[in-house]
């Protein structure tokens, strides 16, 4: 026993292997607690390893990683509470993304029964775009309502988030390459 | 038409219709112009040029073929080109080496015929919003070895993008003996002196490019110092002497092309070109409308309208597996683009160029809402141009993208 002192402790039963091998080994643990816990509410834990991959990634320490996942883990099970048991990875996902954007659980459990038998990750990740990128609320929820009381398609989603979303000014515009040599000197045929 | 536009033609279209591995990173346009421009012969003279050019990049190496013919009645006609190869050495931290070397041609009816060709290397610095480059070449021109440094700044403010640019050429003859007969081998010496001959261009300008939808602005100005000099050495009293001509051109232009498909455009400028010193081809004032076709390579506006509206597109291309596609619109087009998200593990995967400022791979996602970023030769990461933005966990700007 005395040997096992100080030596790393062994990886939990069924321990995901990228926790493992990109994470702190206290912290792959810890994050495999949060997984289980998803796996034993049938919850997606997909979306939790690759939160904890993200943060990994971005240089994240240790307790920010734990409190994304957490958080992550928290908002789809109160996303599944909105959109009942039959829903899918990807509704709870975007779900959580709309949460965590503003959405409150009501809202999200009104677009179930505005829209009961077809897929809503679509319209949850337009509302959740749509109040991230700082569309006042009011708007954001009476559109996506409208059209989900008048059985608008995904791609008619899409379009208001296009239409309501900043694409002015605000975001990245691409520019052609600089030139690197002056007019007229490119070559002396050029006017 | 004549032999050498014959020639000239035949060259283009071989280079064009060439099956290479790079062919579909092949780009290229045409654009074919009436105008006019006042000439040596200081007469407003009609002028017709056909300016073809191509380009092919392939991961680090970057090749253009720039041509132009123009016929005037009394403007300067002639056939020339501009040939450029660059190989680029990734960064190190903020910093990238381009190899570059560069041939020069003109062939007409003004001015000197011939052939000018350098190498050398151009250091650039930053990426993204702005930085600079300093250049060093060498080579051999029309009066003999030629010396070329230079440097620039760049910044995007907004939507325009501007670069201040500065660059001195110089080339030098051999030494040539001076003396009023023939140098024999009897008598006294016949060469009383030896002469060396330089040529030096100076160059400042300022340029600024604006896009905007199908529309393309840009405006430069500048001023070209042309330094005529000779050094001379008398061999009887070791006396040196010099002699300098500088003439000074300021040089102004103006181009708008309006592009109403994604293959043809509009195209008017107006302005005033600086005399090329190389090949002493004079300065001229010139306006010029004309339409532009690009092949291969589709006009940047496309790109533009589709990266707002749609941030990232991908095309289904079985099952999972998507064909995804951003647009990168640095300034400076990067040598490597790498993309990041919850489909890569959070690895980084570098992304292939397609065209224009779309970069492109393929990547197994299933239907749902994603979360990525892109980074510019090793640069910071950052959401793709156009997608929608969320802040993350980890007080990060994080692109996504909606996979149906």
């Amino acid at each position: 026993m005395l040997i096992l002192l100080g030596a790393p402790s062994p990886p939990l039963l069924g321990q995901e292997a990228r926790l493992a091998a990109r994470l702190p080994h206290g912290t792959a643990v810890e994050v495999q607690r949060l997984v289980d816990s998803a796996a034993r509410l049938r919850l997606p834990t997909e979306p939790l390893i690759q939160k904890a991959l993200e943060g990994e990634s971005k240089g994240a320490d240790s307790s920010r990683i734990m409190v994304a996942v957490g958080g992550l883990l928290a908002r789809m099970d109160t996303a599944r509470q909105a959109l009942g048991n039959e829903a899918s990875e990807a509704e709870l996902v975007a779900g959580a993304a709309a949460l965590r954007a503003g959405a409150d659980p009501g809202s999200v459990h009104t677009l179930r029964t505005l829209r009961p038998n077809r897929s809503l990750f679509v319209p949850l990740s337009v509302l959740a775009d749509l109040l991230s990128d700082g569309v006042p609320a009011s708007q954001v929820w009476s559109s996506v309502r409208d059209m989900a009381s008048n059985g608008a398609s995904d791609a008619q989603f899409l379009r208001l988030r296009d239409r309501l979303g900043r694409d002015g000014a605000d975001r990245p515009r691409p520019l052609p390459p600089a030139p690197e040599h002056a007019p007229g000197e490119a070559s002396p045929e050029r006017p | 038409m004549t032999s050498r536009y014959r020639a000239w033609f035949l060259g283009m279209a071989l280079v064009a219709t060439a099956r290479t591995p790079a062919l579909a990173q092949v780009g290229g346009g045409v654009d074919l112009g009436l105008g006019a421009a006042t000439g040596l012969r200081n007469g407003m003279a009609s002028l017709l040029t056909l300016l073809p050019s191509l380009s092919f990049q392939r991961k680090d190496l970057r090749l253009s073929i720039d041509g132009g013919a123009r016929s005037g009645a009394t403007a300067p006609s002639g056939v020339g080109s501009l040939s450029e190869v660059s190989q680029f050495v990734r960064r190190r931290g903020p910093f990238l080496f381009e190899a570059t070397g560069a041939l020069r041609t003109w062939n007409g009816d003004v001015g000197s015929s011939g052939a000018l060709w350098s190498a050398g290397g151009r250091l650039h610095v930053g990426g993204g919003r702005g930085g600079g480059w300093l250049e060093l070449a060498g080579g051999n021109g029309q009066i003999g070895p030629t010396t070329r440094w230079g440097g620039a700044v760049w910044s995007r403010i907004g939507s325009i993008a501007v670069q201040v640019q500065g660059s001195q050429q110089t080339g030098t003859n051999p030494l040539v003996p001076k003396g009023p007969f023939a140098d024999t081998l009897a008598g006294p010496p016949d060469t009383l002196a030896q002469e060396r001959r330089y040529q030096r261009t100076t160059d400042l300008g300022i340029w600024a490019h604006w896009t905007t939808q199908a529309i393309e602005l840009s405006v430069a100005a500048g001023r070209r110092w042309g330094t005529t000099g000779a050094a001379t050495t008398n061999l009887l009293t070791g006396v040196n002497a010099a002699q300098q001509v500088t003439v000074r051109n300021d040089w102004w232009a103006a181009d708008a092309t309006w592009w109403f498909s994604p293959r043809l455009g509009f195209n008017a400028a107006v302005g005033t070109s600086p005399p090329d010193f190389a090949f002493q081809i004079p300065a001229t004032k010139f306006f010029r409308f004309s339409f532009r076709a690009s092949f291969g390579r589709p006009s940047s506006h496309v790109e533009l309208r589709e990266a707002q509206v749609h941030g990232v597109q991908y095309h289904r291309l079985s099952g999972d597996v998507i064909d995804l596609q951003v647009c990168e619109p640095a300034t400076d087009r990067p040598r490597v683009l790498e993309v990041r998200g919850d489909f890569t593990d959070w690895r980084p995967v570098e992304l292939r160029y397609l065209s224009g400022c779309v970069w492109h791979n393929h990547f197994v996602i299933a239907a749902g809402m994603h979360s990525l970023e892109i980074r510019a030769d090793g640069g910071p990461w950052h959401p793709p141009a156009g997608a929608p933005v969320q802040t993350d966990e980890f007080e990060r700007q994080t692109g996504t993208v909606v996979v149906e």
